[in-house]
């Protein structure tokens, strides 16, 4: 069998990558919707279940994965807003601007929430000692 | 100076696979990828087959796939591509004939399904019918399309959907719906309307960035949509 993989045989475009991101975050959203309707089944069950769930959800894995989900939502939103734009007739001529807007834009919403989100409390050990500035939460 | 040109060779009554052959031509300034394939036809392969007319970019026949993006061959130069080794194939989501020969007929069975002429509905005096400069302004735009059928090439929807209508046939439907003395809009908007027009497109804008002709079918598409869609609501 052979594998024809779209765009291995054609150039890549600023909206090749667009939408394939466009694609791969949506898909990733869908995937996150069924956890988060699974997790919520499941704190409603009894406060014994709601301390379980919520210190599962506090571990540093799905801490740094919720960076990774407010990426996801970043980029799908405002590269939403982009092909909306498209659609309404008046970004059709400037897409490859727009897009590296939503790259920018996408990265710098990433980074101020990804400060906020990451667990530091990793670093908390004689190690990094003095390493982390103050100001981070 | 000197570049070599990888070409996909297929010619069904000998081969069961394609394959690549490579030809080193001469370049010099303003050679462009169709002059170097005559070289190659005449010089050193003859068995090489391949399109092309006009070689000055308005007959659409050199369409072709070069360094895996569609354009036409007459209007690349070589020396503009940067590149030592330059890949031709055939134009992608088409069947190919043989080499960079392939089949355009479903490209032009979906133009004919747009109903690519005017029609005018109301008698008129045996005069012309005018149209000012603003209503032309519209469509001068669309009305250069040659249809080479790179921007169809280009579109992974096409690729993928063999009924999608592609961005040539959707084009050609927005020159006659914005057309002034064009009195079919209706048709043409339910034409494209249809499961495989309008609405399939991914806005990936292949089209946009291979039209040799700097047509925005995107734009043109999204265009129709609207239109459609304020006809409804």
């Amino acid at each position: 069998m052979r594998l024809d993989i779209p765009f291995t045989k054609y150039a890549w475009h600023s909206g090749t990558i667009a939408w394939l991101l466009h694609r791969i975050t949506g898909g990733a959203l869908i995937f996150y919707l069924t956890i988060h309707v699974w997790v919520t089944h499941h704190l409603g069950k009894s406060p014994e279940a709601f301390d379980q769930m919520m210190k599962l959800l506090m571990h540093p894995a799905f801490r740094i994965g919720e960076i990774g989900l407010l990426a996801a939502i970043v980029y799908h939103s405002l590269n939403g807003v982009r092909i909306l734009l498209v659609d309404l007739g008046i970004g059709a001529r400037h897409q490859e601007q727009m897009f590296w807007w939503v790259i920018g834009l996408s990265f710098v919403l990433c980074v101020l929430g990804g400060i906020e989100l990451f667990p530091w409390q990793l670093f908390d050990n004689e190690i990094f000692k003095g390493l982390i500035p103050s100001w981070l939460p | 100076m000197k570049a070599i040109l990888r070409i996909k060779r297929f010619d069904p009554e000998k081969d069961r696979k394609a394959y690549n052959q490579d030809y080193e031509i001469d370049v010099q300034e303003g050679t462009t990828i169709l002059d170097g394939l005559i070289q190659v036809r005449g010089e050193l392969d003859g068995t090489l087959a391949f399109r092309r007319s006009c070689r000055s970019a308005i007959c659409g026949s050199c369409s072709m796939m070069i360094n895996r993006m569609a354009g036409l061959a007459c209007y690349t130069q070589i020396q503009e591509l940067r590149s030592k080794v330059i890949t031709l194939e055939p134009l992608r989501g088409y069947q190919v004939i043989r080499d960079l020969v392939v089949d355009m007929e479903p490209f032009f069975a979906k133009l004919k399904a747009v109903m690519p002429y005017m029609v005018h509905k109301t008698p008129t005096s045996d005069r012309e019918v005018p149209q000012s400069q603003e209503e032309h302004r519209l469509l001068s735009e669309a009305i250069t399309c040659i249809l080479c059928g790179s921007c169809s090439a280009s579109c992974p929807r096409y690729w993928h959907d063999e009924n999608y209508l592609g961005p040539a046939a959707i084009l050609k439907a927005y020159r006659f719906v914005v057309d002034s003395r064009d009195e079919a809009e209706e048709e043409r908007l339910a034409i494209v309307n249809d499961p495989s027009g309008v609405f399939r497109c991914r806005k990936i804008f292949n089209c946009v960035e291979a039209c040799p002709k700097k047509i925005n079918p995107t734009e043109a598409i999204t265009a129709l949509s609207r239109k459609i869609l304020s006809n409804k609501f």
